[in-house]
């Protein structure tokens, strides 16, 4: 079964609170919750010790984002270090890395995340693959939307995970424009993403997607159809077995 | 750094083909000029200043000229104009020499045509060499966002030969396939600068027409030489049927690789792996071909020479002697080396 979520900065821009709230009646079995910003990291950080439990019970995994805009390096790594005590994965963008042996500290919880074009560096393998060579328990946070942008053949992203797919941990998704904002997913990136099924399925992914509440489980409904294409089934627990036929006629067809 | 293929075959003799080495360090510190040249002109993630020719190919000699193309893939903005604009005397400057008259070089080119008009009348002569040049001699200048966008852009023309391929259709299970359509493409580039050697004579008569005749035999032989071997050597690593799924980023991958070495160093890879024994006919005499266009007074002579007066001049006939060495030993090399090259080389090099 998928493990597919939502990131709460997808959801509502700078209120953890509220993306919540929103994701919890929905079928989500993940949740990022994000502090892309500086500024919304302290009271994310204050809150989490009353949500924590509650949010272990309500899905299966929980990763973090961390923010992308900070100028104090080490203290933004001890105050994620109090996210990784929790065993989360942080999610971190390879450019906002400056003094790499500082973030050894995070050891296999750090997650770097391949980037979009507009970033300077962590776009491709190469430029990835020194941040690995320097922080050797890393994983992958491997955002296809990202990986899609900056080679819309897909090359790049299957590069990606040949050279660093024993790393991954999770998988961002959504769609990116060449702008870098994030969109719902249309035809043309379910088509790009459904080879990459076999490989993202074997771990959580959470959405990126800006779409509004009322489009929430249309999105990790379709999340879910790509990550099943791979075996031809409809695999979420709460498809309807008629979907389930219907859609494995389809795929296998 | 891990040594190329090139200085592997060299095996230690720093002094084996020294101009070959002498126009690869020239043409590397020629790239970091331009790269300063154009390090704020370019969009961040957009645009590309690419070169093409013997800088690309690593083989500047003193007299070469510069054959650029700024490549925007991106939104369309009328400011892209001005980056060619600046980019023109800053150039000039810094001692470039202007790209020849056919404009295929020195302009703004967008990615589309390059991607969607692969045949068809579309295709023009001047579309068509931009886009076999992209791929098979060019080169990125040394900047980030430069080198994304020309990896991008490859990878899009690829995808294109790969995705449209008969050979790559799922369901199509045949052994040693090859990407056909690519192949083919490059074959009729091949025979186009063949034939448009023969029709620049008729334009421009005896100007430099010895000249274009050694470097149809050398310099352009070498591009269909490399791009054949690109094609026909993806069957030889014996892709991993697990991959089937992703066969067309592999492939894709594969030869974007290829596209972004220079062809005497993917010439010399596959020389070193089935014909170590051709290395001194095949790079000495491309070693010779690079010290005529570097002799500035025999460089002028094959500028001067008419046909007729070629034929009869010993500096050409020393030339066309290389040439022939260059080539018997190529065609040794395709087809006295090693049976499964041959057996590409007979099954999709003639049909």
């Amino acid at each position: 079964m998928c493990t597919v979520g939502f990131s709460t900065g997808a959801l509502a821009y700078e209120d953890f609170a509220h993306a919540l709230e929103l994701l919890e009646p929905t079928r989500a079995t993940a949740v990022e919750l994000s502090a892309l910003r500086s500024v919304e990291l302290p009271a994310l950080l204050a809150a989490l010790p009353s949500i924590f439990g509650t949010l272990k019970n309500r899905y299966r995994y929980i990763s973090f984002h961390a923010p992308t805009n900070f100028t104090d390096e080490p203290g933004m790594v001890e105050q994620l270090m109090e996210i990784a005590g929790r065993g989360l994965n942080i999610i971190v963008h390879p450019d906002c890395i400056k003094d790499r042996s500082l973030w050894r500290r995070l050891g296999s919880h750090l997650c770097l995340e391949n980037m979009d074009s507009r970033k300077p560096t962590g776009r491709t393998v190469a430029e990835l693959a020194g941040f690995f060579a320097d922080l050797p328990r890393a994983k992958l946070c491997f955002d296809i939307a990202h990986a899609r942008q900056v080679d819309p053949t897909m090359t790049e992203a299957a590069c990606i995970l040949t050279e660093f797919g024993d790393r991954l941990a999770q998988v961002h998704m959504s769609e990116v424009n060449s702008r870098g904002k994030h969109f719902a997913m249309s035809f043309g990136a379910k088509h790009a993403y459904e080879p990459f099924a076999c490989a993202m399925s074997k771990v959580p992914v959470i959405l990126e997607s800006v779409v509004e509440a009322s489009n929430i489980e249309k999105e990790i409904d379709a999340a879910v159809k790509i990550l099943s294409h791979h075996t031809g089934y409809y695999t979420h627990a709460e498809s309807t077995h008629e979907e389930a036929v219907e859609l494995a006629y389809v795929y296998r067809g | 750094m891990q040594a190329s293929a090139l200085d592997r075959l060299r095996a230690g003799d720093a002094a084996r083909w020294a101009t070959i080495a002498n126009a690869q360090a020239l043409s590397r510190s020629k790239m970091a000029a331009l790269a300063e040249i154009a390090a704020d002109l370019l969009p961040t993630d957009e645009g590309t200043l690419v070169v093409f020719g013997s800088l690309a190919r690593g083989e500047y000699t003193a007299d070469s000229d510069l054959d650029w193309t700024v490549i925007i893939d991106g939104l369309a903005d009328s400011g892209h104009l001005k980056i060619v604009q600046s980019l023109r005397p800053n150039l000039t400057g810094a001692g470039f020499k202007v790209p020849g008259p056919t404009e295929v070089f020195g302009g703004l080119v967008f990615s589309h045509d390059l991607i969607h008009a692969i045949g068809g009348d579309e295709d023009t002569n001047k579309n068509m060499t931009r886009r076999l040049l992209l791929l098979l001699e060019s080169a990125p200048i040394d900047l980030s966002g430069s080198k994304l966008v020309h990896s991008r852009v490859l990878n899009g023309i690829l995808n294109r030969y790969v995705e449209e391929d008969a050979n790559f259709i799922a369901a199509n299970q045949h052994k040693n396939k090859i990407p056909r359509f690519l192949l083919n493409d490059v074959v009729r580039f091949w025979r186009t600068m063949a034939v448009d050697y023969a029709n620049k004579y008729r334009v421009r008569g005896r100007e430099k027409w010895a000249l274009r005749n050694i470097k149809l035999r050398m310099s352009r032989k070498l591009l269909f030489v490399s791009g054949f071997f690109m094609c026909i050597t993806w069957t030889l690593q014996n892709p991993d049927p697990a991959d089937e799924p992703l066969i067309t980023q592999r492939l894709v991958s594969y030869l974007r690789d290829w596209t972004q070495k220079p062809p005497l160093e993917s010439l010399a890879t596959i020389v070193e792996e089935y014909g170590p024994s051709l290395a001194d006919d095949i790079f000495g005499a491309y070693d010779s071909f690079l010290a005529l266009l570097n002799n500035k007074e025999h460089r002028e002579l094959l500028e001067r020479l008419s046909p007729d007066e070629a034929y009869e001049n010993p500096i050409f006939l020393a030339a066309r002697d290389e040439a022939y060495r260059f080539d018997e030993a190529l065609t040794k090399l395709m087809f006295d080396t090693d049976e499964r090259v041959t057996a590409l080389v007979k099954k999709y090099g003639v049909f």
